[in-house]
């Protein structure tokens, strides 16, 4: 037990403190540089009741969940299944897929802000081979979040190819074999073996991807800055800018607070419903 | 009022002021500048009572003694006080280089006060402000710092910077200054005289045009008393177009406070009232303004917000050739010399329906207000507004805001272009973009609230409608101060 002490105190003071730190603050008005003044619930109730950017900020999240999530799991799936083929330089390629996740990402942002750019970048550029013309991508209030989105699922699509792919060398042979001699074509053997014993791991893959795109910062910050007029603004963005631009730590807190419920409530959901498609067995 | 200073405080202040002009009296040899210190001598010594306990006795005598006298007294206290104490003073900023200030600032500076040290650094804009807030929130900020207009009024109001109001009435000849540069950093209102920022000099916007583009299509130079028509018309011969898509465009319409604002305002419309408690750019006046933008773009000869950053931003739209004529801060001068295919000269911003005004926004320097050294920062801040600081520390595309050292010839001729002199007479006009409380945030509440504009997606009423909406909602929850709540 005395071994433990350390960490303990650690886990209790840094995380569950700050939380509780942070539901305190959250019915204040604070600054961080006065004294904080206790407000009860005003934060909140403001926040539902008199802030529009709050409001278009969630929805924008949700915009940003509801299309990155399904089509970031199925680009990573496709992808594992590309490089779980016994090919020669097959880890070659896995760690091409895996380099997005972990390169800096003010450095790719870089990139995909040439690649964005409707004048002289690559994307608009195919496009009019195939004869359209191309957006005005993030300067565009229309196509500024398919821009950021689409940058989101490529960014994370190395890490869940990984966890894709662990998950399909999980699956024994055994179950193909006995398949392919009953004569079941590839896409029946993928319907129902791989689909049905990859649900764990599919799963697992939406969970940490919901959460995931709940706090979706980086792609915004690097990309939009939360713009053009508000287009990209979510509300994790928005919670940095109330702390650390404006300096409304209060409402920072308690915009937080909302995200997290959002976040719990939604993964409470997926733990109930998925004793409706995930096999254990 | 005198927010963060004491008496006692002041008094310290004096007394190390009073002091050192002694010091340096005393360090003279010819007569008349001893003659100078005996004026002073009553009140230096008067404060010294409050500092220094131990002199008390000494001192009281040299109030009592003769004129003559007091001259040979002051000698004698100064032999027996003990040297300065050593004085290491910190600093940050965002413009300039470290070596510029250890050059041209703090070896001057030092060598006359010699038991001051400084560590200058240089912090890029982009991560400026996380680490000064940072710093402030861990009581560690730079005992003094390169302050924005933009956030000046909120960082005095939290307390963070030091009033320079009583010090700059005390040794302040404020004749040799443009002091209307300084009524940026007034707090809370301008026309107050508390201070917590002092302005060394300021950027004004200036109309900047490409020679080359001009002489290609035949038009004429921008002039001195051109309007906003002549802008307009010039912007249409300027603008060149290969089937739907324009491949040159005349003139930008900026969504930024180096333009729109004192576009709005040349038209008598208004951002913010002078007290900054009410947004009203939804009148009728600001919105014609703002509408006047939206029809460049809809008559093709101003880019889009996006056709714009898509080629990098207004810079890079003028460097390329790709803009005939832009309006921004004078501080793009240095960058667009540096780009050697270019061919530009400078005029001063045109006159508007009602009146020529021109943004500016001064480069400033506060105390923090927690620093120990403040006397030392603000000798420092005196030196670097002072007649004796070299005019090649200020970077090009500054006015300072001594007026010997902005009209002298050295000054003056660092531009390098003939229309750098009109970067002087736009002071004149110069106003700030309605820099009071909260600027940081009811801004973005401006800008992208416009921003619609300036794509081309909405109408100027309905976008100013909701703008002014949502900065109305940020303005009213303001912390005012009780004096002018």
């Amino acid at each position: 037990m005395p071994f433990l002490f350390p960490t303990l105190v650690g886990m209790v003071v840094f995380t569950h403190g700050a939380v509780f730190a942070a539901f305190f603050i959250s019915l204040t008005r604070w600054d961080a540089l006065t004294p904080w003044e206790w407000i009860g619930i005003n934060n909140y109730r403001d926040m539902f009741l008199e802030d529009k950017l709050f409001a278009r900020s969630m929805v924008q999240t949700g915009y940003y969940t509801l299309a990155s999530v399904p089509l970031g799991m199925v680009a990573s799936l496709l992808a594992a299944a590309l490089v779980n083929q016994k090919l020669k330089f097959m880890t070659f390629y896995r760690t091409v897929f895996f380099l997005p996740g972990i390169t800096s990402i003010v450095a790719v942002a870089m990139v995909w802000l040439w690649l964005y750019n409707p004048d002289f970048g690559v994307i608009n550029w195919l496009l009019e081979i195939v004869g359209i013309s191309g957006p005005a991508w993030l300067g565009s209030t229309k196509w500024a979040m398919p821009a950021v989105i689409i940058f989101g699922i490529w960014r994370g699509l190395g890490y869940n190819m990984v966890i894709f792919l662990a998950g399909l060398q999980g699956i024994p042979d055994v179950y193909y074999e006995a398949a392919e001699v009953d004569g079941a074509s590839r896409f029946r053997r993928f319907w129902h073996i791989t689909l049905p014993l990859l649900s764990p791991t599919t799963f697992f893959v939406l969970i940490i991807s919901l959460i995931g795109s709940f706090q979706v910062f980086e792609q915004t910050y690097v990309l939009t800055q939360g713009g053009p007029a508000y287009a990209t603004m979510t509300i994790a963005y928005y919670i940095f800018l109330q702390a650390f631009q404006w300096f409304h730590m209060g409402i920072a807190s308690a915009l937080s607070f909302v995200l997290f419920l959002a976040v719990m409530v939604v993964t409470v959901i997926q733990f109930g419903l998925q004793r409706r498609w995930v096999h254990y067995g | 009022m005198i927010s963060n200073v004491s008496r006692r405080r002041l008094l310290k202040i004096g007394a190390a002021g009073g002091l050192g002009a002694a010091a340096l009296a005393i360090a003279g040899c010819g007569e008349t500048q001893i003659v100078e210190v005996v004026k002073e001598v009553p009140v230096v010594q008067e404060k010294i009572v409050e500092k220094v306990v131990t002199q008390e006795v000494e001192v009281q005598k040299v109030v009592e003694v003769e004129k003559e006298k007091i001259v040979e007294k002051v000698v004698t206290v100064e032999a027996a006080m003990p040297k300065k104490a050593a004085v290491h003073l910190n600093f940050n900023t965002w413009w300039g280089t470290v070596e510029q200030y250890t050059a041209e600032v703090g070896d001057p500076f030092i060598e006359r006060n010699p038991h001051v040290s400084i560590d200058w650094q240089v912090t890029p804009w982009g991560e400026y402000w996380q680490k000064m807030q940072t710093q402030a929130v861990s009581n560690q900020l730079p005992d003094f710092f390169g302050q924005s207009v933009a956030r000046n009024w909120d960082w005095a109001n939290k307390g963070l910077t030091f009033n320079m109001g009583p010090l700059i009435k005390r040794d302040i000849d404020e004749s040799l200054h443009y002091t209307d540069i300084w009524q940026q950093g007034r707090y809370p209102v301008k026309g107050h005289p508390d201070q917590y920022m002092m302005p060394m000099e300021t950027v004004v916007s200036m109309l900047y045009f490409n020679v080359d583009l001009f002489d290609d299509a035949g038009a004429d130079y921008p002039e001195l008393e051109w309007t906003f028509d002549n802008w307009e018309e010039a912007g249409a011969q300027l603008t060149k177009k290969e089937g739907d898509k324009t491949t040159q465009f005349g003139v930008w319409g900026r969504n930024s406070n180096a333009f729109l604002d004192a576009f709005i305002n040349s038209n008598g419309g208004v951002v913010l009232t002078p007290d900054f408690k009410t947004c009203e750019l939804n009148g009728p006046l600001s919105v014609e303004m703002i509408a006047r933008c939206a029809s460049w773009i809809e008559q093709g000869i101003g880019p889009t917000d996006a056709q714009a950053a898509d080629i990098g931003g207004g810079a890079q739209l003028f460097t390329t050739g790709r803009l005939g004529m832009d309006i921004t801060g004078s501080w793009q001068i240095d960058a667009y010399l540096k780009s050697t295919d270019l061919n530009f000269d400078l005029m001063m911003v045109p006159i508007g329906p009602q009146e020529r005004i021109i943004y500016g926004g001064p480069d400033s320097w506060s105390i923090s207000s927690g620093s120990p050294h403040f006397e030392d920062a603000w000798e420092l801040v005196k030196f670097a507004i002072g007649d004796e600081r070299s005019y090649k520390n200020f970077p090009l595309g500054r006015i300072a805001s001594n007026i010997a050292v902005s009209t002298s010839e050295e000054f003056r001729s660092k531009g390098r272009v003939p229309g750098y002199k009109y970067l002087f007479d736009s002071v004149e006009y110069m106003k700030g973009a309605d820099f009071g409380p909260s600027w940081v945030e009811w801004r973005g509440a401006f800008s992208n609230g416009l921003a619609p504009v300036f794509l081309g997606e909405k109408g100027a009423q309905e976008a100013a409608d909701e703008a002014t909406t949502n900065i109305q909602a940020i303005l009213d929850k303001v912390p005012w101060p009780a004096e002018v709540a």
